[in-house]
């Protein structure tokens, strides 16, 4: 038997100590570290710049706020900046290690008022991350929000190289991946499906997000299993000064956080909850005989984070996220029942330590886990259909900071994966039918990592990481081997507990390189190999929760992507609009697909994989973006060409087609525009080509059945997407208005002018401040029907001469308006 | 007040998606031959050609010999000797045209091939087998609680133990079906089954060719029902895998046309040179249901 490292991974760890030792090896060099956050709630502020003006170097605070330089004795000018906030700025004499936590204070009370955001303003062109994009909540909730929910997911498809799936789809593309090969952390769970009903809403509360870094390329070495792209969503940890609470009351559904401290400066907490009313709002309005009567969809999501400052070294947090999707239908009448339900839970424990100025440690343990579940009686027949994963996660993430020229991460990560593929028991009466029960797949998942970011020159700076993978999918297993003649099932394989059934392992070598042509451009250009032995497969035209997650296995190999890509990055106008062009090529290997013919339900007594055919995809594109980021009027424009190809020799008689989401054009503006204190605008427009899907092209008859002959896979284009939104968010003048109202109450109770809170014995709570917003939105103003489905329809019969075949299509929303409104005391 | 309330409306129609008709300029396409030939135990093969009609072709403009093949050479050989068959009328057949054999009866446990010459000399080939009956126990009606004259028909099988048995079933009432018909889902094979006794029931099937009796010419009370009154023929036949494959791939076809989040199913064939369609052998039993009293 083998042990679960293999010897490979043993010598490099080792090879990773040594790295350590060799970049200790310092001479006179003092380190100047600590944690950013914000002066008014406490919250640790994520990317915020930290770095010595006279030298123009420095570096970003961690996930964790966390920040470190070290250089050469001296006195220095210490800024750090963060979008929203007023700059630090601080005179360091360096002639001791000196400990630094620095507290920036919000720019103004009202974020809409920040005139020049004061980031450390030529980012764009100094970093070496590439495809890399950070978001701020404040600036995603500004935008036209799709009846009135501030979604995550939507705001990230307005990226160039981002593609959304359209209405009704929360998955989302990016670079020619497929909608499994984006990583989704939440605190570092990993979340299996962001979408709550179908897709029509993400996952992520807005009001429990702090940031949002998303990767597209460039994966740095750091994140792994997935091959398209990262969306990192870190949690709010709650205010540690004050206790607030906030919210939001919409159309279909309403919003509560409540955060304090748990000890002044110390520890806070964080609750947040939503849910919909939809079915609740409609149930009324349903006939008693109606369908509607005891049928509802609606979904609701929590999270919560507590956090805790045990000493200036250690910090230990705790965050869980538990959401559910909940579809009930009966039809009385018909004596037919049916119930579905689906969600993430989530739940993350972290240790923050700090062993020197130079080296912070991280320690996570993980859970996560998704879930579907069907159910359907109809006339004494159950069906029950089950699918989710599971996984158990232990990480252990370091980052050390030599000198001010590198920034050293390394650490492991330890995932135990449990599939449950569809699985599914029925019984008709007394006779139970025999299913084969749930044939859950395990699999250890094991990665080391090690990089560095280095500035080899004042010009030239590089990321190298080298990551190590390793899988292995472990008994109990049943392999159902099928005779290659027949396609039956010839014999039954079976595997004991912890035992091997397959395993699979590589390195995967991240670059990326900057070089700087001046202070207001850069070229930027990355290579990454990326490994991923997970796998999902869809048999639906549209993302649907039943698809399952699959591991590799004796049939399925892992995936593979080796990505290149090229950028030129120009900052104008000191810093106030930024631009880039970006080409990219991918190649991936090992992409599943179910064979032609599949049915559902073709995994029961079978291995899911039984069903898989493999091929390969290549994509290519360019990528343009300018961003004003500044200003009473900002926002962007994107811009992408690109092809996306798969071939699969058992698909399409081996010929290459496009993916259903190959997407020529896309195209988005982002506009959003201050107009004073109390009123924002904001506009959204965006365009895409339609994805590409197979139709019928003709038809014949079996049986006397009209039957469909169809076009050659993908061959066939929907018609374009696009879509206007617009938005106004109203914030009314509470001190005015608590002017008005102290004026009337001196008036009635006949005052003193100057009566102050005190004399005028009214509760107090009258004046209390609070802040309130109204949000506007239209969404798809000039109603345009963009398909969601296409699908064809046929009337009459052929051999009665009046068969017609009409091509139908669904389209979701016509222009919907709506209106939120959000509070905060 | 009305504002509001007209809001309200718009989130509620938002979960009833609209679906309207649109005009799609399709891909270009071949004309393709469809082959649907059957083997019977005790039976001569009967073979039906077609082509395939563009999906937007009025049938008007249609000819028939633009969908009938009238003009092929169609043989089945079961190894030994070699039987032509004949174009021929058969008002039992689903569209009345039918290829008919005259010298090879199909016997349970041997294997027969099928060989289409098309006047444009394209040949067509496909195998098959006819694997061994396997009889039902019993067949009878059951009403369908709280409906009293209405119900489904069941079949009992004792499902002899050893994978890689497939069934169809199909039914016919004598006075009002003009032929044995397959109700939805009818294809099913021993994967789950296997070595088991059990009841299984079927609703009632409609002939798409028959305007007389077509689910859209039903009343809606009989609609997927049998009545207590009807007498009721069974045809329970034995499929090869191919066989099963292609009607399961068939009927997962026809419920998928005209369901918009389906994605479209490949109809698995088995025969060769890009035909459409199936060459199957069928080992059949039948039984009849007689009105309930």
């Amino acid at each position: 038997m083998r042990t679960l490292l293999p010897v490979k991974t043993l010598l490099f760890l080792c090879f990773f100590l040594i790295c350590i030792f060799q970049s200790s090896a310092q001479d006179k060099k003092y380190t100047i570290s600590g944690y950013v956050k914000d002066a008014s709630t406490g919250e640790y502020s994520i990317g915020a710049n930290v770095y010595i003006k006279e030298l123009l170097k420095g570096g970003n605070t961690n996930q964790y706020g966390f920040f470190s330089i070290t250089v050469e004795k001296g006195t220095y000018t210490l800024i750090s900046s963060y979008i929203g906030y007023e700059n630090f700025v601080k005179q360091v004499i360096l002639d001791k290690d000196i400990r630094l936590n620095i507290e920036l204070k919000p720019s103004a009370i009202n974020v809409k008022e920040i005139e020049v955001s004061s980031e450390k303003t030529d980012k764009n062109v100094s970093s070496t991350t590439v495809g890399t994009i950070k978001l701020d909540m404040e600036e995603i909730k500004k935008l036209p929000a799709f009846l009135g929910e501030v979604d995550i997911l939507k705001t990230i498809q307005l990226l160039p190289g981002v593609k959304s799936s359209g209405d009704g789809n929360a998955g989302f593309y990016v670079r020619g991946g497929g909608p499994d090969q984006n990583l989704i952390l939440l605190d570092e769970a990993v979340v299996y499906n962001a979408s709550h009903l179908l897709g029509f809403f993400s996952v992520f509360n807005g009001d429990a997000v702090k940031s949002i870094n998303l990767v597209k390329g460039g994966m740095p070495a750091q994140y792994g299993g997935r091959l398209a792209s990262v969306l990192d969503i870190s949690m709010k940890e709650g205010n540690n000064k004050t206790y607030h609470a906030s919210g939001g009351i919409g159309l279909i559904s309403s919003r509560l956080t409540i955060e304090g401290p748990i000890k002044k400066d110390t520890g806070s907490f964080i609750v947040s909850a939503r849910r919909t009313y939809i079915d609740v709002l409609a149930r009324p309005f349903a006939k008693p005989s109606s369908p509607l009567k005891n049928s509802g969809v609606y979904f609701y999501d929590m999270n919560a984070k507590v956090n805790y400052r045990l000493s200036d070294k250690d910090r230990i947090f705790a965050s869980g996220y538990f959401g559910r999707d909940i579809m009930n239908f009966q039809d009385k009448e018909a004596g037919f029942k049916m119930g579905v339900a689906w969600g993430n839970s989530t739940g993350v424990l972290r240790w923050n330590h700090l062993f020197s100025n130079k080296l912070f440690m991280n320690v996570s343990g993980i859970y996560s886990d998704y879930k579907f579940t069907f159910s359907a009686e109809q006339s004494g027949f159950e069906l029950k259909l089950f699918s989710g994963i599971s996984d158990w996660n232990a990480k252990v993430d370091f980052g050390y900071f030599p000198t001010i020229r590198h920034e050293v991460k390394f650490g492991v990560n330890y995932i135990f994966h449990t599939f449950t593929p569809m699985s599914a028991s029925a019984k008709q009466g007394e006779t139970e039918f025999d299913l084969g029960g749930v044939k859950k797949m395990r699999a250890h998942d094991v990665a080391v990592y090690l990089s560095d970011d280095f500035d080899v020159t004042d010009k030239f700076k590089v990321h190298v990481g080298l990551r190590y993978s390793y899988f292995m999918q472990v008994g109990p297993f049943d392999r159902y081997v099928k005779d290659p003649m027949t396609g039956q099932t010839s014999s039954v394989v079976h595997t004991n507990p912890n035992k091997k059934v397959a395993d699979y392992g590589g390195l995967e070598p991240r670059l990326t390189a900057r070089y700087s042509l001046n202070n207001r451009s850069s070229v930027k250009a990355s290579y990454t190999y990326n490994l991923q032995y997970i796998h999902l497969a869809s048999l639906s035209a549209v993302t649907l929760p039943i698809d399952t997650w699959v591991p590799s296995s004796e049939k399925v190999n892992p995936q593979k992507g080796t990505q290149y890509s090229l950028g030129y990055f120009r900052n104008f106008k000191e810093n106030k609009y930024e631009t880039s062009v970006e080409v990219y090529y991918k190649e991936l290997k090992n992409q599943i697909e179910y064979a032609d013919g599949s049915l559902p339900g073709g995994a029961v007594n079978d291995n899911a994989d039984n069903q898989f055919v493999f091929g390969t995809g290549v994509a290519y594109g360019v990528e343009l973006f300018l961003k004003k980021r500044v200003g009473k009027f900002n926002g962007w424009i994107g811009y992408t060409h690109s092809y996306t190809k798969r071939t699969f020799p058992d698909l399409n008689r081996g010929k290459e087609f496009f993916a259903k989401y190959d997407r020529r054009h896309d195209a988005s503006v982002v506009l959003s525009y201050d107009l004073n204190k109390k009123w924002t605008f904001a506009t959204i427009f965006v365009y895409g080509t339609g994805n590409a899907i197979t139709i019928p092209t003709s038809y014949y008859v079996i049986d006397g059945n009209i039957t469909y002959d169809y076009s050659d896979r993908n061959a066939y284009r929907m018609p374009a997407y696009h879509r206007l939104d617009v938005s106004a968010t109203f914030t009314p003048d509470r001190t005015k208005h608590l002017e008005r109202r102290k004026k009337r109450v001196i008036k009635r109770h006949h005052l003193d002018e100057n009566a102050t809170d005190e004399e005028i014995k009214v509760p107090n709570k009258m004046f209390k401040n609070y802040e309130s917003s109204w949000n506007f939105s239209v969404f798809n103003v000039y109603n345009r029907h963009n398909p969601y489905i296409i699908y064809f329809a046929n009337e009459g019969s052929a051999t009665q001469g009046n068969l017609s075949i009409k091509a139908k299509q669904v389209y979701l929303f016509p222009i919907l308006p709506s209106v939120t409104w959000n509070f905060k005391f | 007040m009305k504002k509001y309330l007209t809001l309200l409306i718009l989130a509620i129609t938002l979960f009833s998606a609209c679906t309207e008709v649109i005009d799609v300029k399709l891909p270009n396409s071949d004309k393709k031959i469809v082959i649907e030939g059957i083997i019977e135990n005790g039976k001569f093969a009967q073979v039906i050609i077609t082509r395939t009609i563009p999906l937007f072709a009025s049938v008007s403009g249609t000819s028939a010999t633009d969908f009938y093949v009238l003009d092929a050479k169609v043989y089945v050989s079961n190894g030994s000797i070699t039987d032509t068959l004949i174009l021929s009328i058969d008002s039992s057949s689903s569209l009345g045209v039918v290829y008919q054999g005259s010298t090879i009866v199909g016997i349970p446990g041997q294997n027969y091939s099928l060989k289409v010459v098309a006047a444009d000399g394209n040949i067509y080939n496909a195998t098959t087998a006819i694997p061994y009956p396997v009889a039902l126990d019993s067949v009878y009606w059951k009403v369908d609680p709280p409906k009293d004259t209405l119900g489904y028909a069941y079949g009992f099988l004792n499902e002899p133990s050893g994978l890689g048995n497939n069934y169809r079933w199909y039914t016919k009432r004598p006075t009002k079906d003009r032929r044995f018909l397959a109700p939805f889902g009818a294809t099913f094979d021993d994967k789950l089954i296997d070595g088991k006794a059990f009841e299984f029931g079927y609703t009632k099937p409609y002939d798409p060719t028959d305007s007389q009796n077509s689910y859209d010419n039903d009343t809606d009370i009989e609609r997927n029902y049998f009545l207590k009154s009807d007498t009721i023929y069974v045809r329970f036949v034995s499929i090869d895998r191919p066989s099963k494959d292609f009607y399961t791939t068939f009927e997962a076809a026809l419920s998928s046309n005209g369901n918009p989040f389906a994605s479209p199913t490949t109809i698995l064939g088995n025969i060769d040179n890009g035909a459409l369609g199936v060459w199957s052998g069928m080992a059949a039993t039948y039984d009849t249901i007689m009105p309930t009293p």
